[in-house]
């Protein structure tokens, strides 16, 4: 038995070990949450699609009197104007319209060759965020305005 | 013979200045890294960044005329090359920058001014 005033060692190991258990945990959940890595992807995507649909400098349809906003002038769509309109390091896109049925009439992307190989099995390499938005727009062809489906896919390196 | 506390006195052991100073370190690194998260500057700095690369991005969609400031945050300072949209943002007290690209559109027309650390973006 104890004496009164006696400090039993082990009991106060077995404190010290619980105690740098829950120090060390605290710490580890701290520095993980500072060196977390910021993944504003899906703002990207976001910022993307509103700005492919809705800016003359992208996809969107201008006649004489103005700039319609939503509507898709299918007669843009190709590579160059996506690379001229869109671009940004490590970000590439793929853009689709579709028709009401879900046939694709008309697609162009910025992909560069590394992209284009990584696309289809980008979920598959942690390297890179995909994503996926399909929308409802108009589209305008040579005989006239339609409605349609927008898919855009994004591919972007985080690391 | 039993000594009897007078009453008003307590005892303290050593056993329990002991727990009391094991629990005092639990309360002080729960404490200490609230304090380095709170003040992470680093972080500031990289969402500052975004923030400002997204507004951009988002006021070059805008087809109507346009006349936005942008205000960085205390301390932090933003420099913008508007050929190739990169965002590059640096905390006074912090020595390394951080850069961030936006959606470079070769067609926009906007204007980015810099007046006494606001940001005009004018189209």
């Amino acid at each position: 038995m104890n004496k009164k005033g006696d400090i039993n060692i082990v009991e106060y190991l077995v404190y010290i070990i619980f105690i740098i258990i829950a120090a060390s945990f605290i710490a580890w959940v701290a520095f993980g949450y500072l060196n977390e890595k910021i993944d504003t992807t899906n703002l990207e995507s976001f910022i993307l699609a509103k700005k492919i649909v809705n800016s003359d400098s992208c996809l969107a349809f201008k006649d004489d009197l103005s700039i319609h906003k939503g509507v898709i002038d299918l007669q843009k769509v190709d590579t160059s104007r996506l690379l001229n309109c869109f671009s940004k390091p490590n970000f590439g896109y793929l853009i689709k319209i579709d028709n009401l049925k879900g046939e694709t009439i008309k697609s162009a992307s910025n992909l560069d060759l590394r992209q284009q190989l990584d696309f289809p099995i980008c979920k598959t390499i942690p390297q890179y965020t995909c994503l996926s938005k399909k929308d409802i727009i108009l589209y305008k062809d040579d005989q006239g305005i339609k409605t349609g489906y927008i898919e855009v896919g994004v591919i972007n390196f985080v690391q | 013979m039993h000594k009897m506390k007078k009453r008003g006195q307590t005892e303290i052991s050593v056993e329990i200045i002991i727990q009391l100073f094991l629990l005092l370190i639990v309360i002080a690194s729960f404490i200490g890294v609230s304090f380095i998260i709170k003040g992470n500057k680093l972080h500031l700095v990289r969402v500052e960044a975004r923030d400002y690369a997204f507004a951009f991005d988002a006021a070059s969609s805008y087809q109507d005329s346009i006349n936005y400031i942008y205000q960085p945050k205390e301390n932090i300072t933003i420099n913008f090359n508007q050929e190739n949209c990169l965002v590059q943002a640096k905390h006074k007290d912090v020595a390394s920058t951080i850069n961030f690209f936006c959606g470079t559109d070769k067609f926009s027309n906007i204007q980015v001014i810099n007046n006494q650390g606001k940001i005009k973006i004018t189209r």
